[in-house]
């Protein structure tokens, strides 16, 4: 099956150290086209450092000390501007976190920072694509007018992906997007998250393993900084390596 | 055996508690007495101050330029809030720019430490020496004169430590998370700077600006060194000193006549209220954040 799936994303020899500790060491995984891809681990095993290398959030952190490369559509990252990478690689925090402003301008936000003047209705448009999207719209009655931060937990979350969605990337990345919801907001996700690689390619990081079995198209094991086993979402759950076993057997 | 066991316990536990409140009493106690101290010495301070000035306060005393002898302190009041403008035009951008970079850290962290310092050595440093350094620099080997970009610059010199310190402490009560994620959305330093810190901040950063603002205004020392005096209206920014209330309050007491200590009395009397007046609505705004 994985021969005849597209690569997007490369990674090779990816190495991520502070001064003190080595976070990833040497990890190589590919992440396939229009496809769930699943990132699991303990915490602490480097998961989220992970996602925030790929669209070069970690950057920003001077403590961080980044090598190995990253190819995405076969273009090394060091080489595309950050702007422009984040912008194709969305990511979605754990906790939920609308900006201040109205529902609108939560989404609107993205757009507005590209510098281009968009035309009223066409920015209009745009935005209750992505509201829709994101299956938010409905419950928004149409009232884009109401502030962010006043919506519930699992709206809020769908706010912050109906902000990712909006730029039109071409990868969206979650990092564990349903630790801080209630079942019925976490469903609601996994839904979307279903629905949303029809459209994009989707990494997430989760140390969930019910969601994993339930949107899973590939799953990789990262044990302490160290890529260790991949599969399919059914070959993952039955694999004989050890570490696996030891992770579902904890995991669960 | 076991219910006296109990019964000891109690007794204990309750001598423990009688204990604690003794001492809770006299703390609370001597907390109440320095507070009382530091009210009897503001309000007499206030009483004091506003009785003399209200007393002998005149229309043409507001609404007519003077020299601290003859004649009215508008010149002085004009003067004051022109020095103060002028050194929050000098200080407000570099607090403002000093604050992202100390917030958003991109450095390793030394030059951080080092911005830190500086401030906190600046807060320190009297103002005479700053008014001095002003004087010799601005004054003298720039040529300025007494004027009021050296006095602009003198008060910002004492002002930026302040600013920046509260529009830091405002930028720090942003989540981190979300300036991360404006980051994610693909905006550079400027837009995070200017769609995030700033408007976030600005209600912290307007309380900053108004407690600057009052402290300044009731400078003297940098002043008399870089301001001068002018007994009208400065004419420019350069080679024309300026007039403020401070130098009034100083010069009217030591000049032998009524009419000059009744001047200084109402400068005081404005300086007061008008630094009450911000503080409190730099409190109100704080509190409302």
């Amino acid at each position: 099956m994985e021969e005849k799936v597209e690569k997007i994303i490369e990674i090779e020899r990816l190495k991520v150290e502070t001064k003190n500790k080595v976070i990833l060491d040497g990890v190589d995984l590919n992440i396939f086209k229009n496809c769930v891809n699943t990132i699991v681990g303990p915490s602490g095993s480097g998961k989220s450092t992970l996602l925030r290398s790929l669209n070069r959030l970690l950057d920003m952190d001077p403590s961080m000390d980044v090598s190995g490369d990253v190819l995405f559509e076969k273009r090394n990252i060091v080489d595309i501007d950050p702007v422009e990478l984040r912008r194709e690689i969305g990511l979605v925090f754990q906790k939920p976190n609308p900006f201040p402003m109205s529902v609108y301008d939560n989404v609107a936000f993205g757009l507005r920072i590209q510098g281009k003047k968009l035309k009223k209705d066409e920015m209009d448009k745009m935005i209750h694509q992505a509201l829709e999207d994101a299956d938010l719209i409905e419950e928004l009655g149409g009232n884009l007018k109401q502030g962010g931060t006043s919506l519930s937990g699992g709206q809020q979350q769908r706010l912050c992906i109906a902000r990712a969605l909006v730029l039109r990337p071409k990868v969206l990345m979650f990092d564990e997007p349903t630790s801080a919801l209630d079942p019925i907001a976490k469903g609601k996700i996994v839904d979307l998250i279903r629905a949303l690689k029809q459209k994009y390619t989707v990494i997430l990081v989760t140390h969930d393993m019910n969601l994993t079995r339930k949107v899973s198209d590939y799953t990789n094991l990262i044990y302490e900084g160290k890529f260790v086993a991949k599969g399919t979402g059914s070959e993952f759950f039955e694999s004989e390596i050890e570490e696996v076993r030891d992770f579902l057997t904890e995991a669960d | 055996m076991t219910s006296s066991y109990t019964g000891n316990r109690r007794e204990i536990q309750w001598k423990k508690i009688g204990s604690r409140k003794l001492k809770d009493t006299i703390a609370k106690g001597l907390s109440y007495v320095v507070l009382g101290m530091m009210v009897v010495i503001l309000v007499s301070i206030f009483i004091y101050i506003l009785d003399s000035g209200a007393s002998h306060i005149t229309l043409t005393m507001l609404i007519t330029p003077g020299n601290t002898a003859t004649g009215g302190i508008l010149n002085a009041i004009v003067g004051t809030w022109e020095l103060v403008g002028m050194g929050l035009l000098f200080s407000l951008p570099p607090s403002v720019l000093g604050a992202l970079y100390v917030v958003n850290g991109r450095s390793n962290g030394t030059l951080s430490l080092v911005a830190r310092l500086f401030t906190d050595v600046l807060t320190s440093v009297p103002s005479i020496v700053i008014g001095l350094f002003a004087f010799i620099v601005l004054v003298q080997r720039l040529d300025m004169g007494y004027s009021l970009i050296a006095g602009g610059l003198a008060l910002a010199v004492m002002m930026l430590p302040y600013l920046m310190r509260i529009i830091e402490i405002s930028f720090r009560n942003i989540p981190k998370e979300q300036i991360e994620n404006a980051y994610a959305l693909g905006a550079d330093d400027i837009r995070v700077a200017s769609r995030i810190y700033l408007p976030q901040a600005k209600v912290g950063m307007l309380s900053g600006i108004l407690l600057a603002v009052s402290i300044a205004a009731g400078e003297t020392a940098q002043l008399l060194y870089s301001a001068g005096w002018n007994n009208n209206y400065a004419t420019g920014f350069t080679h024309s000193g300026v007039g403020y209330l401070t130098y009034v309050v100083w010069n009217g007491i030591n000049y032998p006549t009524t009419y000059s200590h009744y001047l200084a009395f109402v400068s005081a009397m404005i300086l007061i209220l008008s630094v009450t007046g911000l503080i409190a609505i730099s409190k109100y705004i704080g509190r409302r954040q």
